[in-house]
């Protein structure tokens, strides 16, 4: 039987941008990255790659399993959604912008 | 009684008198202290329908349950009158030294009565009460104040509240200041000159009994290290400027006026480039593991040395709001406000309708002659050296100040009789005040929020931007889930409000915010410090019942269903660009989202609270005079 192999290209992945605000801007010292997904990759993928990346953020603003955000941290969608616990399991769209915000009140 | 001395101290500055009024042990464990307690004590001694600035509208100063405890960031004390601005409950917060010197004083509670002939400082001496002139002091800032007193009074402990000439001038929204916090909205600084009294100083010796004080210790030592730690890194290492990006990439931030949520010159006044330019010192209250205040100074230029703490409020209303770029400007500006002691929101947002009022051609330089500029000077959005002159005419009143120092109800209002005008479609406020710094007509929820908010819109007493912002409900959208909502954030807020403990900490009982994660420890601190014993469903009654008290004492004065409101531009003018685009929150949405608050508060659906509600939850003087 002749073996079929895929190659998964540049145009198989999709791109996202974590763009990083407040406390995980001057954490990371970096306003944003760039990351390249295969398309069954998850939020939770994401959040692994961003701590990977800059571990100064684990315990501020990712857990310390890699896995979740520190509570009151969240990832909105382009500014208008938010990605809910229940859904970071799920895949981001090609193109999508996730801002990194640490929400606080008050002032 | 444990936690509490049993006393209020009246003072009549007429009369030059003062005298004890004791109070049952039921009375705090109804009212407990901050805002609940000083609102229950202008209930008490206010003269219905008598005008903000009249002797019949007294000082209600209500100390914290904690101040003055191991408990972190107790160290707080609520201030109430009828509002100059509102017509309505004023009540504000403030922290530091003054509320525990308060505590060890001996005294709960304060309530100052009439007019004094003269300008007063006020000193508590433990139980002494002396009446001091303040002509030496009048003209001083704030800050300025309270060490001239310590120096009249060759004392270094002494702590004072303070107004500065602000609140000499009665700009209507002219606050309260003490070791560098201020009671900040409302106008209580223009009350306190009403009555001629620049300061209330307080020498505190005696200790503080708690009924446990094992367990209270050990309760508090734990907090502190949660406080100290990732939950609240975000307040510690930016403070609340962050949210000056936060709020522009969800199209939240209001700029120029609110016309528009994103402002592009965001990243040159957010907290990143303040902390890395700007800012010189981290400060925190008394009693604070946290520290959130970040002292910053203005480095060179024209007003090089100029030195205040940000916050995010008074940022965006001084920023965005005003179409600048440039801290240099906003700290300026923001010194100005503190140091002089006035409400930087209010002020940033009364000079943003002025700038837009300017743009739209109804004012003309003219409009802004003053002795440094006689033939008066353009006011633009973004024109910040213009804006910093504005900001001292309002301080003195002086020329257009005058009008300008009234807030923009009044100011709008004003122009409008005079001029033919519709400026009003820009005064951003709702019961006289003006909002916070989350552009409502994004966040659904928050806009409810917003408009029943008994003390006007504001961000501290209703946080139902929550929902909105983290997702819970669709923030662009209305459902019958909002009365709810609102309620809830009011109530949870009140709590906090009434202890008073600063909200920052709220992650730092279990990690988790909302009451399950929140009320056991508060409810276990409460009972340590007074061995009482109250449940879970007694910490909610707190809330529920300093919201009750507000919403009462604005009944009385009049308060009707159409009061519930918000600014037209959120319910008519929608923005152009960002992420909140396109959307207002119609009238027609809020009013059915007021009948789902009303509902969900047990209220009728003219927003009267039922006889019963007061009944149940012990309040049966009050049902007398206005439960329906």
């Amino acid at each position: 039987m002749k073996e079929i192999k895929v190659k998964i290209t540049g145009m198989d992945m999709i791109q996202v941008k974590v763009e990083f605000s407040g406390l995980s801007r001057i954490l990371a010292k970096a306003n944003d990255m760039q990351l390249s997904l295969s398309p069954d990759q998850s939020y939770v993928d994401v959040i692994r790659m961003v701590a990977e990346k800059y571990p100064t953020l684990v315990g501020n603003v990712i857990d310390k399993s890699k896995i979740a955000l520190f509570p009151s941290n969240i990832f909105s969608r382009n500014g208008k959604t938010v990605v809910m616990d229940e859904q970071m399991n799920d895949s981001p769209q090609d193109g999508e912008v996730l801002i990194l915000l640490s929400l606080l009140a008050g002032g | 009684m444990y936690g509490y001395h049993g006393k209020v101290l009246h003072i009549d500055l007429k009369e030059k008198k003062h005298w004890v009024e004791q109070k049952p042990e039921d009375w705090y464990k109804k009212y407990i202290g901050g805002v609940s307690m000083a609102t229950r004590l202008c209930w008490e001694n206010i003269k219905p329908g008598c005008d903000a600035y009249s002797p019949d509208n007294p000082v209600c100063i209500a100390n914290g349950i904690f101040a003055g405890t191991p408990v972190p960031v107790g160290g707080k004390y609520g201030l109430a009158s009828k509002s100059p601005m509102t017509g309505f409950i004023g009540d504000s917060l403030s922290g530091s030294w003054f509320a525990i010197a308060l505590k060890r004083a001996g005294w709960d509670a304060v309530v100052i009565h009439d007019i004094s002939d003269n300008w007063v400082n006020i000193f508590i001496d433990d139980d002494r009460v002396e009446f001091r002139d303040a002509t030496s002091l009048l003209g001083k800032g704030t800050y300025e104040t309270e060490e001239a007193i310590r120096e009249l009074l060759h004392d270094d402990q002494v702590r004072s509240a303070t107004i500065g000439p602000s609140g000499e001038n009665m700009v209507r929204y002219a606050n309260v200041t003490n070791d560098g916090r201020q009671a900040g909205r409302t106008g209580h600084g223009a009350v306190w000159g009403s009555k001629k009294l620049k300061a209330v100083s307080v020498r505190g010796t005696h200790g503080i009994a708690v009924a446990d004080p094992d367990t209270l210790m050990k309760l508090s030592f734990n907090i502190t290290k949660e406080a100290q730690g990732p939950h609240t890194s975000k307040y510690r290492i930016l403070g609340t400027s962050t949210n000056v990006l936060n709020m522009n990439k969800l199209g939240l931030l209001p700029t120029r006026n609110y016309s528009e949520g994103v402002f592009e010159g965001a990243e040159m006044v957010s907290g990143e480039y303040l902390h890395e330019h700007h800012a010189v010192k981290t400060i925190a209250c008394a009693q604070c593991p946290i520290a959130c205040e970040q002292m910053s100074m203005v480095k060179s230029g024209p007003y090089e040395g100029a030195m205040t703490g940000i916050e995010y409020e008074c940022l965006f209303a001084n920023g965005p709001n005003l179409g600048i770029s440039d801290l240099n400007y906003v700290i300026k500006l923001i010194s100005v406000a503190d140091h002089s002691g006035m409400d930087a929101m209010s002020m940033g947002i009364t000079i943003s309708w002025a700038m837009e009022t300017y743009e739209r051609k109804i004012f003309t330089s003219e409009d802004f002659k003053c002795n440094s500029h006689p033939d008066g000077f353009p006011l633009n959005f973004g024109d910040g050296e213009s804006a910093v002159f504005v900001a001292e005419m309002i301080r003195d009143r002086e020329g257009i100040g005058a009008l300008l120092s009234e807030g923009t109800r009044i100011a709008s209002q004003t122009i409008d009789k005079e001029r033919g005008t519709e400026t009003w479609k820009w005064a951003m406020q709702s019961k006289g005040l003006e909002p916070a710094g989350y552009d409502a007509r994004g966040l659904k929820t928050f806009a409810l929020g917003s408009s029943v908010g008994t003390r006007g819109p504001c961000h501290n007493r209703s946080a139902a931007y929550d929902v909105d912002i983290q997702g819970v409900v669709d923030r662009f959208k209305v459902d019958e889930t909002r009365g709810e909502h609102a309620k809830d954030s009011e109530e949870y807020a009140a709590v906090y409000d009434t202890l008073p403990l600063c909200k920052f900490i709220r992650r730092c009982f279990t990690g988790k915010a909302d009451r399950a994660g929140a009320w056991p420890t508060i409810g276990q601190l409460i009972n340590a410090t007074t061995g009482w014993d109250l449940k879970y469903e007694d910490i909610d009654a707190i809330g529920s019942r300093a919201v009750t008290i507000k919403k009462a004492f604005n009944i009385r004065e009049g308060w009707k269903r159409s009061d519930d409101s918000l600014p037209w531009r959120w319910m008519h003018d929608p923005m152009t660009k960002g992420p909140s685009a396109g959307y207002v929150t119609t009238e027609e949405e809020l009013e059915y989202m007021k009948d789902l608050y009303y509902k969900a508060k047990g209220w009728t659906k003219e927003g009267l609270i039922p006889k019963e509600n007061l009944i149940q939850l012990g309040m049966e003087d009050v049902a007398d005079q206005i439960g329906v």
